[in-house]
């Protein structure tokens, strides 16, 4: 392997651990958006049954 | 705008490097790294923006998992600075001409570089092998020993890799031998640095308190080689490399030297 050859896979070596990275934290991203959805709905939900029972 | 997750199913790692290189678009390096680069910032800025507008809704702003959304966004943004530093670092680095080198196993440790630099790696490996623990635990954490334009441990190979620079010409077999066991814990420290996300801390394997730890192990190597009947008629020098590392261990500061201007 030559030196260039080298360098671009480092390159792509670190995009891989980059996308590996990045793929856990959207994970994360998603399972906080759907805990606060559900969070909201349930205030929403809340403030529906409130309105009813004035 | 590109897809990351579709990225991510299509990239499939080769162990074999031959292979893996062959599968490379024909791109030459620079159209490779601007390419990566954009592709690094689009994937990034998609994920930090997804979702924001939770982070205006008023409703949800005491939430604590608002808070976690913003410091992930923090982390995503600094895993993203340090892949583009790592590009430019790998694209513009000096590099020891890999042409004209040839590379064998010893120890089931690769070691990659001209014939008289392999000869002198193995002598030395066979040095370390007298303390068969630090052999066991230097095969552990190094996987390639490479001849390079500096010196130092690159975990951000294929493999983690121990580069070595042109002091390995002028470098005794047993110091290198223990400078072999030094940079394999610089490795230990940096497997163990890994959170549950896989993100590697450097300050928990690089740094004064990293190097201290790693001298006061390449001192026990060599304390171990030198017990050895192998050893007898090399006291003297082992012993003054020792008392060199202990002084050296008071306050390690070669370590913040930038790695261009290093001369080992």
């Amino acid at each position: 392997m030559n030196e260039n050859q080298q360098r671009i896979k480092e390159i792509e070596y670190t995009q891989i651990n980059f996308l590996n990275k990045l793929n856990v934290l959207k994970n994360e991203k998603n399972r906080l958006t759907k805990d606060i959805n559900k969070k909201l709905d349930l205030i929403k939900i809340d403030k529906i049954l409130n309105d009813i029972n004035k | 705008m590109i897809n990351f997750e579709k990225n991510i199913q299509s990239i499939e790692f080769k162990d074999n490097e031959n292979e893996f290189v062959e599968s490379l678009p024909e791109s030459n390096l620079e159209d490779l790294s601007s390419k990566t680069e954009l592709e690094i910032n689009n994937s990034a800025t998609l994920l930090i923006n997804k979702n924001s507008e939770l982070l205006e809704e008023p409703e949800a702003k005491n939430f604590l998992e608002v808070k976690k959304l913003v410091e992930l966004n923090e982390e995503i943004n600094k895993l993203q600075n340090e892949a583009i530093d790592s590009i430019s670092w790998i694209k513009n680095i000096k590099r020891f001409n890999l042409d004209k080198s040839t590379k064998e196993s010893f120890y089931d440790i690769e070691i990659q570089g001209s014939e008289e630099f392999r000869e002198k790696i193995k002598n030395s490996l066979s040095y370390l092998s007298l303390s068969p623990e630090k052999l066991d635990f230097s095969k552990k954490y190094i996987k390639r020993i490479q001849e390079w334009s500096h010196s130092g441990m690159n975990m951000f190979k294929d493999k983690p890799t121990f580069e070595i620079g042109d002091i390995w010409k002028e470098s005794d077999e047993v110091y290198l031998a223990s400078g072999i066991a030094h940079d394999a814990y610089h490795s230990y420290l940096c497997a163990g640095s890994e959170d549950s996300n896989g993100n590697i801390s450097l300050g928990a394997y690089v740094g004064k308190e990293a190097e201290k730890k790693c001298l006061a192990f390449q001192i026990d190597t060599l304390e171990s080689i030198k017990k050895t009947d192998h050893m007898k008629n090399y006291q003297n020098e082992i012993d003054n490399d020792i008392n060199g590392l202990k002084e050296l261990m008071i306050d390690p500061t070669y370590q913040d030297i930038p790695y261009e201007e290093r001369n080992w």
